[in-house]
């Protein structure tokens, strides 16, 4: 600040020859503290109250008319520049122990400037000063305790065990899950080792984890010792706490539990466990079925066949016919069974998925089917370009090679069979069709086509495929796609389905059981009951 | 003058064995069937066999129609046991089964299997197939058999 602005502009000049008497009226008039000394119109010192204690013996009061004030001033003139810092003059003051100064603003003077003044405004500016940082502090303070009252707040809430320790290792503080995790009040934790919570083998891993010089350890997953002594399985983070220096002066412990965690992970490798199991057994069922229930029927087969050759001529016309018919019973009961066993194979034998060219599936599949296309004179086009999808290659081969020969058989006996296939990019997913020019299917079966138990019941209303189509749309759902139909009697029929490109959708395969409940073919208890049991029987085994 | 062939038939289903036997008996290729219902007691005759050099078991077994689900030892375990024996290896196996599973086929092949071949249900296929096998195996193939006795 410059001196400009303390200064008194109000100067009042003296004669050097007028008394001290003179000077002090004039003071006491005017309410000033010093007076400019001049000869003859020339500055030549500064007549203070100063002057006038030091210098006047004040017993003697009639000095006070006869003392002329040029003999007790202040003589000389040190004078400060208007643009000089108030500090500056200060420190000139003291240097030469005057009290004032003339102010000087290009060559003149301007005012005069006291050191009481300036000392004053000196305080002024330290008690300003002292608020100030006196209001900072304060803002800081109740920044740190409105910090301090959210950590808290966190420290306090949180549903996780945080605990501090000291440079010894020994619990200095600990939140309140923690006394729920460990069933422990305070007394039990506080000043006691962290290491005693751990079992001893338990905190020698931890130990082993190099942690002081790491300065902190992630998810390490132990267990601590509750106060009924039961273990509980918990993730720990470990940080290392360090003063300015460098040195260690205690650790942050936070805990969650993951008791459940470890729970579900348990119950899941049980449950696949079982599923497995499951599905070991039926493979062993469905495998025996295939045995002993094929064998009879072609042991059914020949042997009307050695009937209907041995005895030729004995049989009337109905004995051969009625044996005609057990063994086209028997025949149709061997692709029953066959088409069950290839419906239950689907969802157990599991191929790998990879990226898989459609059009060699295509032609794979033509090749296969050479015969049957060959005696239907059947053409078979392949309309644009096919894509390679992510798939069960053999499985996609099957639903191409159900498609096109349930094209080609139900062609009909009119026009020469003509069977297109083609493809549509629909963004998430490709759309394949099969279509041919052949006999169609009604309305009314379009859905039931699909269905297997459905197939079973209605055979008698619609001569079909045996479990070809439910085959290709159990395929198609494991490709997380749809299949449907299109069709009118007479006028042909495209059946489409859908291939989605994801990778991991395709692969979030999910269990059957799971399916079921999702389905609402099966309750939530109801697939929990039939685990059970199950492992009941397993246990009892 | 055609050879005559000796083969060895295991098989527990006795309907099964019986028109086995009359397909047989149907062709122009003079054969002697060995039926044994179980893969034990066909393992055993074999293994005695060898042993006693029995003249009369002479030419040795042509080649093997094994079932696969069988009591006792499976035909997969017969199969084995065959194969990891030097004196009975050089026999050739046809598995004949209803089965198809890819498991079983695998399995059959690397055990060392000579050919795999399902049952087919009617019964003229089946006769089509039981005679290929005797004319292919009997007659085109040829077996070490007679250098190796």
């Amino acid at each position: 600040m410059e001196i400009l602005n303390y200064m008194s502009g109000n100067i009042v000049g003296v004669s050097e020859e007028a008394t001290v008497h003179d000077a002090v009226s004039i003071m006491r008039e005017r309410k000033i503290g010093s007076l400019l000394v001049k000869n003859k119109s020339l500055p030549v010192g500064i007549f203070t109250e100063r002057d006038l204690l030091n210098k006047v013996n004040l017993s003697r009061i009639s000095e006070f008319k006869s003392v002329k004030i040029k003999d007790i001033m202040t003589k000389g003139i040190k004078t400060a520049d208007a643009k000089d810092s108030y500090v500056e003059v200060i420190g000139m003051m003291k240097k030469y122990n005057i009290r004032h100064m003339p102010v000087v603003l290009n060559g003149d003077i301007i005012g005069i400037v006291s050191f009481r003044d300036l000392l004053n405004r000196y305080h002024e500016h330290l008690e300003h000063l002292l608020k100030e940082r006196e209001s900072e502090l304060r803002e800081s303070i109740r920044k740190i305790e409105e910090s301090e009252t959210r950590f808290r707040m966190i420290f306090d809430s949180s549903a996780v065990s945080i605990i501090l320790t000291d440079r010894k290792e020994n619990i200095v503080l600990c939140n309140p899950f923690t006394f729920h995790l460990l069933g422990m009040s305070s007394g039990d934790l506080l000043g006691r080792p962290v290491s005693s919570l751990y079992p001893k083998d338990e905190w020698k891993k931890i130990r082993s984890q190099n942690i002081r010089q790491l300065g902190v350890k992630h998810h390490l997953e132990t267990k601590v010792i509750d106060k009924s002594g039961r273990l509980v399985d918990v993730d720990v983070s470990i940080s290392v706490l360090k003063d300015g220096e460098g040195k260690i002066i205690g650790s942050i412990g936070i805990m969650r539990d993951i008791t459940e965690r470890r729970m579900a992970e348990r119950q899941r490798a049980e449950l696949m466990r079982d599923l497995e199991m499951t599905n070991k057994e039926l493979d062993d069922f469905t495998y025996i079925v295939s045995h002993d229930l094929k064998e009879p029927l072609r042991n059914i087969d020949a042997f009307s066949k050695f009937i209907m050759s041995d005895y030729k001529d004995k049989l009337t016309g109905s004995a051969l016919n009625y044996l005609e018919r057990v063994r086209a019973n028997a025949a149709r009961m061997f692709t029953l069974i066959e088409d069950l066993l290839k419906l239950s194979r689907i969802d157990r034998k599991k191929n790998p998925f990879e990226k898989a060219e459609v059009n060699g599936i295509i032609r794979e599949v033509k090749d296969r089917l050479e015969y049957a296309i060959k005696k239907k004179k059947a053409k078979i086009i392949v309309k644009g370009k096919m894509p390679s999808v992510f798939c069960d290659r053999v499985r996609l081969t099957e639903v191409f090679s159900n498609l096109i020969s349930n094209a080609v058989k139900f062609s009909g006996n009119g026009a020469d069979p003509l069977i297109e296939i083609g493809c549509q990019d629909e963004g998430d997913f490709y759309q394949f069709y099969v279509k041919d020019n052949g006999i169609g299917i009604d309305q009314k079966f379009q859905d039931k086509i699909f269905d297997i138990f459905q197939r079973l019941v209605g055979r008698r209303e619609y001569e079909g495929t045996g479990a070809g189509l439910a085959i290709v749309k159990k395929i198609v759902e494991m490709h997380k796609g749809k299949v449907w139909v299109e069709s009118n009697p007479g006028q042909g029929s495209v059946f489409y389905f859908t291939i989605n490109k994801r990778e991991e959708d395709i692969l979030d395969r999910k269990k059957l059981g799971r399916i079921l409940v999702e389905k609402g073919l099966i309750s939530e208890e109801d697939l929990r009951a039939a685990l059970e049991k199950q492992r009941g029987i397993y246990r009892e085994k | 003058m055609d050879k005559f062939l000796n083969i060895l038939l295991v098989e527990d289903n006795l309907d099964s064995v019986e028109i086995i036997k009359r397909v047989l008996k149907t062709t122009d290729i003079p054969n002697k069937l060995w039926v044994f219902q179980d893969g034990e007691d066909a393992l055993k005759f074999l293994k005695e066999a060898v042993e006693k050099k029995d003249k009369s078991l002479f030419p040795f077994i042509d080649f093997i129609l094994l079932d696969i689900n069988l009591p006792k030892l499976n035909g997969l375990e017969v199969l084995k046991e065959i194969k990891s024996s030097s004196d009975l290896k050089l026999i050739p196996v046809i598995m004949l089964t209803v089965s198809s599973r890819e498991e079983d086929v695998l399995e059959s092949y690397s055990l060392g299997c000579s050919s795999f071949v399902q049952k087919p249900v009617r019964y003229e296929d089946f006769e089509d197939v039981l005679k290929e096998i005797i004319l292919y195996w009997g007659r085109r193939n040829i077996t070490p058999n007679e250098r190796r006795l």
